[in-house]
């Protein structure tokens, strides 16, 4: 490779020979280069004796634009060199977004007002494999300057300076700046460069008659930055100073102070140091944490323990846990382990993983595809957006009423399925209803399962109607004829938000006839409530059309506007539940009241659509968040209307 | 102008013998034969009801080859859902059924049955045919009741007077009550394009009208019979005292009732013969049925168990060729129909007076309603042996009572009447189509 290429426009290193110009001064010169992902390029370089930061550009056509670059400069390779010799350096340098190295740009890098042209000849004259090029020029030094570089590495080459931002501006390509190229090919080769250079701890061992123990249970991913870990650490003789999260990539982050610590009575066991109990001394911990680098790899995360005795060890973490509704599920899991009211747990860690968890889901799901199916409404009155989760039968059932109203013929009737692993069958199913039920509709499929609230919005978003429903897929009309006598109802009425109807059973008992709030004894939470639940219908208070602090969401309905002025439903909340007074207390701040009304009734066949396990949980954790967010304002609220 | 009927069927009487399908066969037949009405017979094809399926790709029709006004609509393919009553597969009516309405564009359907074919063929017709009048005949409870329609709860046995979301869901537990719930507007949404429901029996008639079906939708009209060529002659015999059975060996028959019964005479008998009772005039049972082996384990023991000590009254037939009833009908003074389940108007209860023959027969549903008690027959207690074999002793030891009762025998409805009446049905439902303003029902 390198000294035989005979080019003039690089010198490379491989001689060892330093030259200098004709005006005696360093000229930067390349030893080696790797392509750590196909935009991210790593350059070893000798350079001058200064330790000023390299920058670097790329010719793209006529331009020049500016790289992100970085630079770290390593102490001088051997001794015997003269004092004032050049100085080896890594440089870490991204090609402009969209761009890769396929596209053999000209790079020129620049370190202390001297520059380095690579054209694409030179540089491939260079490059070579990532172990070779971390055996030979950077294993060999001290675990430091090692340590050094492992950080440099996993912080990237960072950011352009704003005063060279616009010099960035790069032709033709279209970029997607949510997920560059190559981000995991990045993180796989910085993976590698972190286990040939990194300083190993002692491994810890799990026996009665070690000292110390590290244990991690579960590395769940929130998102590529942020991780919910569970765990458990024993140390007897004393108390740990450090416990460091390690990513694959390489990202450190110290998390023994944010450690939420609780009892493990299995560990207490194992060790038999039952007296060793108190809340710093419990063994259980979890730790909902941030790295400094996104981490996208499944494997390899490290976990560091330094106890004040001055040992330290380290150990492995299992791989990562990535799917969304197991991490949730796993994560609501851990609700039990606090005792309200303290909530710390939940406020420092499990809220802000889901909450980012939602987030996640939220940005990755897009609409897949809108059909229409019939023909559609013209100007219609009213949208009504049917979400649909987990079961699609229902649309059959659904429409085998609506047939009935004639109605339905004008209004602009939205399916949106949430799961995407139906989507096949529910475009397939609603397409041969659509032949059979005279009804129109459109069919929306998401792309990925966004939640309740996030599938209702974007179905809003898709409305065309002045006034918009939402309805749940397993609510059915007693009667046809429902939505104008709403609609006309929510029209007369002053200052009215949201408008919901009574709700029955199977079996004609009341279902919802308006929610309120009620305080858990001896705690700060309130549970959303439902009036005269489970009564006859034809029970005297459940037939007087009056405003509630709340109304269900399960079928609402409200002034479109108004519903996406308010920010619609929001997403905090787990699964369709809390969502809908949440809403009714937003409108109340504006003055708006919620209204029940009995003369219109539907059934909800409830609960049929998901299991009750996970109810239960996302039920403790929303009745939590919702509490914790409107605290004394429901007290308030209840006092108002009664 | 001849009107053109489509009948529906969920089986084909060529394929495999029913009362219900062999009544809507001899229907079409007899409407072919009216002057002013074409019959096409559509019905279903394949298994479960037939053994083979469909035998031409691209279609779901075939001629029966009973003659060229029938078909068979296959389901090959096509997974029917027995609890909801439809059929999945959607395009099994918007794409197949509706090119065989648009073909042949009837000006009548009148559905028989649409079991493995599913509500949804109502729909479609409504869709495609909409100046069709619809007229649909109920023949047991099965829009009701997910228990075959058969109106018996599951754990007792007991019979159900009503369905709601939750006694159908103590019947069937892993079936959730909403979904029942779903079941019963499902069938209703179908159900309410219908414009004539047709019921057999009063008692059937009141079922549906206090399930929901409108008053003036659904009327009575008995099942037609066309009069045999031959009748069992009448054999002068001293004593009346032979019985007979004619139907399934399965337990909503209640032909173990009847063997239980008749161990109690016997048992009864033996004990007294220490005071001379004569064996010879004890009644003679006997047994005509075929599906003993479709029934589960315990049933058929039961019913062996039962035969093997009844030995010396009770002769066990087993099937029986319909052509040769007059014959068997012969052999037996008196007809036993032991049902334990409502019936709507048994086709054995009409063959038997057909012949001649009083009725002893359950005190329930369709049954009591098409025998007369103390008139043409005698009713017990259903599903209770005790009850039965004093009917039967009182049947088969009281001189002048068959004479009687065979005198109150009433005239069978003949099948000519039958067509007759529903001319005027069809005629007032095309004429109510026809008008300007047309009332819908719905």
């Amino acid at each position: 490779m390198s000294a035989e290429s005979g080019l003039v426009s690089i010198r490379t290193s491989g001689s060892r020979a330093s030259e200098r110009t004709p005006h005696g001064e360093f000229e930067p010169a390349l030893t080696h280069a790797c392509w750590l992902s196909s935009d991210t390029l790593l350059l070893i370089a000798l350079v001058g004796p200064s330790k000023a930061a390299a920058t670097a550009s790329a010719v793209c056509g006529k331009t020049t634009v500016a790289l992100a670059t970085n630079s770290l400069a390593l102490r001088p390779a051997s001794t015997d060199e003269p004092p004032r010799s050049e100085r080896s350096a890594v440089v870490l340098l991204r090609l402009p977004a969209g761009h890769s190295a396929a596209d053999r740009l000209r790079i020129v890098v620049r370190s202390s007002g001297r520059s380095l042209r690579l054209d694409p000849p030179d540089l491939r004259s260079v490059t070579v494999g990532l172990d070779r090029l971390l055996r030979s020029d950077l294993a060999g030094l001290d675990s430091g300057e090692r340590a050094d570089v492992l950080a440099f590495l996993v912080a990237g080459p960072g950011e352009l300076p704003p005063s060279r931002r616009a010099e960035a501006a790069c032709c033709d390509k279209a970029t997607d700046p949510t997920w560059p190229t190559g981000r995991l090919q990045l993180s796989k080769s910085l993976r590698a460069a972190r286990q040939v250079l990194r300083e190993r701890l002692p491994g810890g061992t799990i026996s009665v008659a070690a000292p110390q123990g590290l244990n991690v249970d579960a590395v769940l991913a929130v998102d590529d930055r942020h991780f919910y870990v569970q765990g458990w650490l024993h140390d007897e003789e004393a108390t740990p100073i450090r416990l460091t999260a390690v990513s694959p990539e390489g990202g450190r982050t110290e998390i023994l102070s944010i450690l939420y610590r609780y009892r493990r009575p299995d560990v207490e066991q194992f060790y038999g140091d039952f007296a060793a109990v108190g809340p710093a001394l419990d063994h259980g911990w979890i730790a909902h944490l941030e790295t400094p680098a996104p981490s996208l790899l499944g494997t390899g995360w490290t976990f560091e323990m330094a106890s004040s005795a001055g040992s330290e060890l380290e150990v492995s973490a299992p791989e990562v846990t990535r799917d969304p509704v197991n991490v949730r599920e796993r994560i609501l899991a851990d609700l039990h382990r606090e005792r309200l009211p303290a909530d710390r747990l939940r406020a420092e860690h499990i809220a802000p993983a889901l909450t980012r968890l939602e987030e996640r889901r939220r940005s990755v799901a897009d609409i897949e595809s809108v059909d229409q199916h019939g023909t559609p409404p013209e100007s219609p009155d009213v949208s009504v957006v049917v979400p649909l989760y987990g079961r699609i039968d229902f649309v059959e059932h659904q429409l085998a009423q609506f047939v009935h109203d004639p109605e339905f013929r004008s209004v602009d009737l939205i399916y949106i399925l949430d799961s995407p692993e139906l989507a096949e069958s529910f475009r397939v199913t609603v397409a041969q209803l659509a032949q059979l039920y005279d009804v129109p509709f459109r069919a929306v499929v998401m792309s990925h399962n966004i939640g309740f609230s996030g599938v209702n919005n974007v179905g809003a978003g898709l409305a065309a109607g002045r006034l918009l429903v939402l309805l749940n897929s397993d609510v059915f009309p007693a009667e046809p004829g429902w939505l104008g006598v709403m609609a006309r109802f929510y029209d007369e009425t002053p200052q009215i938000g949201a408008l919901a109807p009574k709700l029955l059973y199977e079996d004609d008992s009341i279902q919802h006839a308006g929610l309120y709030f009620r305080r858990l004894v001896d705690t700060q939470l309130w549970n959303n409530e439902h009036y005269l639940k489970g009564l006859h219908r034809i029970l005297p208070a459940a037939n007087i059309a009056r405003p509630a602090p709340a109304v269900t969401a399960a079928c609402l309905m409200i002034d479109r506007c108004l519903y996406q002025q308010s920010g619609g439903l929001r997403g905090m909340y787990l699964q369709g539940d809390y969502e809908d007074s949440d809403l009714c207390l937003r409108l109340l701040e504006k003055g708006l009241r919620s209204w029940y009304y009995p003369s219109v009734e539907l059934y909800h066949l409830e609960g049929q659509s998901y299991p009750s396990q996970i109810r239960e949980l996302t039920g403790a954790y929303n009745r939590w968040l919702h509490s914790s967010h409107w605290g004394q304002r429901l007290a308030s609220t209840v006092q108002i209307l009664e | 102008m001849t009107r053109r009927i489509l009948s529906i069927c969920h089986n084909h009487p060529g394929v495999r013998p029913g009362g219900a399908e062999a009544y809507a066969y001899e229907l079409h037949r007899s409407l072919s034969a009216h002057p002013d009405y074409e019959s096409i017979f559509l019905a279903k094809g394949g298994p479960p009801v037939g053994h083979s399926g469909s035998v031409h790709g691209g279609t779901c029709f075939a001629p029966t080859g009973f003659g060229p006004d029938e078909y068979f609509f296959y389901t090959d393919g096509y997974d029917f859902d027995y609890l909801m009553g439809t059929q999945p597969g959607k395009d099994f009516y918007t794409r197949h059924f509706r090119d065989f309405l648009l073909a042949y564009q009837p000006d009548i359907v009148h559905f028989q049955h649409t079991l493995f074919l599913g509500y949804d063929m109502i729909r479609e017709v409504k869709n495609t045919v909409p100046d069709a009048p619809i007229l649909y005949t109920l023949h047991e409870f099965l829009p009701i009741c997910h228990r075959n329609g058969q109106m018996v709860r599951t754990a007792s046995e007991e019979l159900c007077d009503r369905a709601s979301p939750r006694r159908c869901h103590e019947c069937f537990p892993s079936i959730s009550p909403q979904t029942f719930f779903l079941r019963e507007r499902f069938v209703k949404s179908h159900f309410s394009l219908v414009d004539q429901f047709l019921a057999p029996s009063d008692f059937l008639r009141q079922r549906y009208v206090d399930w929901g079906i409108p008053d003036n939708k659904i009327r009575t009209e008995d099942y037609g019979r066309i009069r045999p060529v031959r009748r069992a002659r009448t054999p002068q015999r001293t004593r009346r005292n032979r019985l007979g059975f004619f139907g399934q060996l399965s337990g909503f028959k209640g032909v173990d009732v009847l063997l239980e019964s008749m161990r109690l005479i016997e048992r009864e008998d033996a004990s007294a013969v220490t005071s001379r009772r004569k064996t010879a005039e004890l009644p003679m049972l006997r047994v005509h049925g075929a599906n003993l082996e479709l029934q589960h384990g315990e049933f058929q023991n039961r019913f062996n168990a039962l035969l093997a000590e009844t030995r010396d009254t009770v002769t066990f037939v087993g099937k029986y060729d319909h052509d040769h009833l007059h014959e068997l009908m012969e052999q037996v003074d008196w007809v036993v129909v032991p049902s334990v389940w409502w019936e709507n108007s048994p086709l054995v209860i009409q063959e038997a007076f057909l012949h001649g023959r009083p009725v002893i027969c359950s005190d329930i549903g369709g049954m009591a309603e098409k025998v007369t008690d103390g008139v043409n027959g005698l009713h017990f207690t259903t599903g209770d042996p005790q009850s039965l074999a004093a009917a039967i002793t009182r049947a088969t030891r009281s001189p002048g009572l068959w004479e009687r009762f065979r005198a109150g025998i009433p005239d069978i409805y003949p099948m000519t009447d039958h067509v007759e009446e529903l001319d005027r049905i069809y005629s007032s439902l095309l004429a109510a189509k026809d008008a300007p303003e047309a009332v819908h029902v719905g």
